[in-house]
């Protein structure tokens, strides 16, 4: 599998330029053809910045003050323009439909907006490419359903616009922000289950940002965990679920209930909260509330580095010194 | 009178206590009001004097603002006027207001069909466009100061009422005022209490703006006849004396228009630093 | 909304201001109680003998129950017989249909001036929120709102019509052209006034509109140029300065009133300034009808108008 997409070196300020604040600082990652890449962490961890800042679609405030994001195109990784990557290659779902989707605009009409804008395509071809697409994403009754307004139909429903909408311009990469997060629990598994689908007929690469490391082990390959702004361990699902090299990944497995977890034994919690953007101590950022810190974990900031052992990369001082599986989930469990 | 939703100038971006402005825009309107008591001797020109020798002399250092077609000071009958216009515009803000704020907390209070028919009157009066209002009720009433305070009051009360009425449905919902009345007070006690410290805030800031908006009603009344009528002053009624020497003199017209702009800016001022405070 | 829906929201809409339309009549005939005099004496004269009054009385229908006399004022409202102006020479239904197009004209070139100058300063002061441009914009537009229109208008009148010729300098046209270029200056003076309302709600408009979702979600969906700004950022920041319309219409329609009498145009403005000077009771009572129902009929279109753009509006 060659790279898709590849990320950098990101970094976002935010605040005066004099004392700028980091909401994401030094963030890099690569997605291959076809893959599913989750990015995980909890709120103000820098997941959705990060994903916004690959579109350029930041927040007012918020600006990218380094790194290099690139797109593969004819074989060869390149730095790419937002404007040009947006309607070719790169296509994104946001986590609310409601408000992701233009009120005064009909659902058929929305669905084909950006190719007609980019392409010109005719009343007519943006017409029946709409119908196609709507009924891709698994709406009950396309023709209808096109001629709506996006407040006339369901959460689960408007967030499969929202999808057709992304789909529109054939991405090769999806990005999708939290795409289940504001709906229902049923709804959620039925979009899920889409997304899956889409991504194996088109062959799609996707990026999940979730905080919900069921939807990643589901359906991720690869995952990058992510920590007031860092990411700290990335690597294959499977490694990351069952032996995390990171003490923090190892915190949000074991805060995750799992189908064997005893009813009665409440979920393990990390002490502490995640810092703000503001208030990030030196070195390891997790250090202070991290049970194997030294002294040393607050000196220094170390890079995601490989481990020995492991095939994923993870930024802990210690991931050596704890030795083989120390980080292993079921060790870990007090 | 049209109550809208958003005036420019009432944005809120600054920071800061809001007391500088306050305090220039009633400096300010104080020296003008003050000036209008000593028109005369400010300008060494007696602002009744008519001088047919000196007609329409242009704008100079010995006559500011020139002088009008019957040789009268044009900048001293400018003071002179603000002594007609910032007091009736001053109480065709405040009069408005007052009544408002008693039909308000009556529609809000008495839910049945009195408070529907006044919201049903505020829809009403809100139909008319208001120099309509003004000069149908001038001319029920005569011409005059008068009537136009009774034409202010007549349309600009709706606004207030809505607020106040606003202020009210949402406090009987809330616990406290359902303890105060379980505890004895009386509708008047409630209404002194808690009604109007929330509600006040807002009213302040609109009456501040209204004063613009009543000055020039009442400005373009006079402009129109059908307020001040000489040998009172005002400045609608100069700008209307000078039109028809518009051509050569055009002072005579244009200069009282500045005092009106002048009003304007000095109370935009005061309601910009009055909103600056109350919010915090 | 369905087609038939909001053929229905119209169609209920048109019923609910049937009983307003009602009372709007009530009120102005309800003028000729208030209007101080007694009407047979003004149109008979102070020299007239008891039996001339009373024989003027029982002409006007004066001796009739109030009821009745309404009921004949509706009818004759309904065949556009408003009596006549307090000279006799005149029908008011005449007045009104010569003042009516002036008027018209007026509000219709005032509005084009309201938009052009709202859109393209909202536009500019929307690039940049707090900027420069938002900062200077918001100043001028807060000065604005507090320029008397009248006094405008005679600025207006001594600064450009005056010295360039290129403008009368008060009354009205023949020919489209003349009547065109009549109209702009006082159309200027009053759009002055009214653009700065329109200019806030259309520009916190685009900001929002810009700062959605949907906007980045359309930009993420490859939309971009005009198509962006036109289908997700206008058609978005219209909504709202939509539904001030009617109040902006109303705001126009009461400054035509003093407008008119600065320019000398002939429209229903002066009309009824003019009847007020000569206590034309006739005249007033007439506009005051016209007024009040045109104001009505403007907020009913307004609703409409709302409805058509914004489809989250329910019936």
């Amino acid at each position: 599998m060659t790279t898709l997409l590849r990320i950098s070196d990101l970094v976002l300020e935010t605040g005066s330029a004099e004392a700028p604040l980091r909401p994401v600082s030094h963030v890099g990652f690569e997605v291959s053809h076809g893959e599913a890449f989750g990015l995980v962490g909890e709120s103000g961890s820098g997941k959705s910045l990060t994903l916004r800042a690959v579109t350029g679609l930041l927040p007012e405030g918020v600006r990218q003050a380094g790194g290099t994001l690139e797109l593969e195109r004819d074989g060869v990784l390149r730095p790419y323009r937002f404007a040009e990557a947006r309607g070719r290659g790169i296509g994104m779902i946001f986590q609310e439909p409601m408000t992701a989707l233009n009120p005064t605009m009909r659902v058929g009409d929305l669905v084909t907006a950006g190719p007609r804008a980019r392409y010109g395509w005719s009343r007519g071809t943006a017409r029946s490419r709409a119908l196609d697409l709507l009924a891709e994403v698994g709406m009950p009754d396309p023709k209808a359903q096109a001629r709506m307004w996006p407040h006339q139909l369901s959460g689960g429903l408007r967030q499969r616009v929202m999808i057709a909408m992304a789909l529109a311009t054939e991405p090769s990469v999806l990005l999708c922000d939290e795409p289940t997060t504001a709906l229902d629990v049923a709804v959620q598994d039925q979009i899920l289950r889409l997304l899956h689908r889409i991504r194996v007929e088109r062959g799609l690469a996707i990026v999940f940002v979730t905080h919900d490391l069921g939807v990643v082990r589901r359906l991720c390959d690869r995952v990058a965990v992510m920590y007031a702004g860092q990411v700290v361990e990335t690597g294959r699902v499977d490694d990351v679920f069952t032996r995390p090299t990171h003490p923090y990944s190892a915190g949000l497995l074991r805060s995750m209930p799992t189908p064997d977890t005893p009813r009665d034994r409440p979920l393990a919690a990390i002490p502490g909260g995640q810092p703000g953007a503001g208030e990030r101590p030196e070195g390891c950022r997790f250090a202070p509330r991290c049970a194997h810190a030294l002294p040393a974990c607050a000196g220094l900031e170390h890079a995601l580095a490989p481990v020995l052992g492991s095939p994923s990369r993870s930024a802990c001082l210690r991931v050596a010194d704890l030795g083989g599986p120390p980080l292993d989930r079921k060790a870990l469990i007090v | 009178m049209v109550a809208l939703v958003q005036v420019p100038g009432r944005r809120r971006v600054r920071r800061g206590s809001g007391s500088a402005p306050l305090l220039t825009g009633a400096v300010l309107l104080a020296l003008l009001l003050a000036a209008s008591f000593a028109a005369g001797p400010l300008t060494g020109h007696d602002p009744a004097l008519t001088d047919l020798t000196a007609r329409f002399r242009p704008p100079t250092a010995e006559h500011w603002f020139g002088t009008d077609q019957l040789g009268r000071d044009v900048f001293a009958r400018v003071l002179v006027a603000a002594g007609t216009d910032l007091p009736l515009a001053l109480l065709g803000a405040v009069i408005p207001a007052l009544i408002g704020i008693v039909l308000g907390a009556l529609a809000g209070y008495a839910r049945g069909w009195l408070g529907t028919a006044v919201m049903r009157l505020a829809d009403l009066i809100q139909a008319f466009p208001s120099y309509i209002l003004l000069i149908v009720l001038v001319f029920l009433l005569g011409p005059g100061g008068g009537s136009f305070l009774v034409g202010a009051a007549v349309g600009a009360w709706v606004t207030y009422a809505r607020l106040v009425r606003g202020v009210v449905l949402r406090l009987r919902e809330l616990d406290y005022v359902r303890a105060a009345q379980a505890a004895g007070l009386g509708h008047t006690r409630v209404l002194l209490r808690h009604v109007l410290p929330n509600a006040l805030p807002q009213a302040v800031v609109y009456a501040a703006s209204d004063i613009v908006l009543a000055l020039s009603y009442l400005a373009a009344l006079s402009y129109l006849g059908l307020g001040i009528q000489a040998p009172g002053i005002e400045w609608g009624q100069m700008i209307a004396e000078g039109q028809p020497f518009l051509r050569n003199q055009w002072w005579v017209s244009v200069m009282p228009g500045l005092a009106i702009i002048l009003v304007g800016v000095a109370v935009r001022l005061i309601a910009g630093g009055l909103e600056r405070r109350l919010q915090r | 909304m369905t087609g038939r829906g909001r053929f229905r929201f119209v169609g209920k809409r048109l019923l609910q201001a049937i009983p307003l339309t009602l009372v709007l009549l009530l009120l102005v005939f309800a003028m000729l109680k208030v209007v101080p005099g007694d009407p047979a004496l003004q149109v008979a004269g102070p020299r007239a003998s008891a039996a001339t009054l009373e024989a003027i009385r029982v002409h006007l229908g004066l001796d009739q129950p109030v009821w009745l006399q309404f009921v004949h004022y509706l009818g004759r409202v309904v065949t556009g017989d408003l009596g006549t102006t307090a000279t006799g020479s005149t029908k008011v239904s005449t007045l009104i249909a010569s003042g009516t197009p002036v008027t018209l004209v007026l509000l219709a070139v005032s509005t084009v001036f309201t938009v052009l100058i709202a859109g393209a300063t909202a536009l500019l002061a929307a690039r940049r929120p707090d900027g420069l441009a938002d900062r200077l914009i918001n100043v001028v537009a807060a000065f604005g709102v507090g320029v008397p229109t009248f006094w405008l208008g005679i600025v207006l009148l001594a600064g450009v019509a005056l010295p360039t010729g290129a403008f009368p300098i008060g009354g009205w046209g023949d020919t489209p052209a003349t009547v065109l270029r009549a109209a702009v200056l006082p159309a200027l003076a009053l759009s002055v006034s009214v653009a700065p309302v329109l200019m806030a709600s259309l520009r916190s408009g685009i900001v929002e509109a810009r700062r959605s979702e949907y906007h980045a979600a359309a930009q993420a969906a490859g939309v971009r140029g005009w198509t962006l700004t036109r289908r997700f950022v206008l058609r978005n920041a219209a909504v709202p300065p939509v539904s001030l319309l009617a109040a902006l219409t109303t705001l126009l329609l009461s400054g035509a009133v003093v407008v008119e009498s600065t320019f000398g145009l002939p429209g229903l403005g002066l009309s009824l300034t003019q009847a007020a000077q000569n206590r034309d009771f006739n005249v007033i009572q007439g506009l005051t009808l016209v007024f009040s129902l045109a104001v009505v009929a403007v907020n009913l279109v307004g609703d409409v108008l709302v409805a058509l753009l914004d489809p989250r509006v329910e019936v």
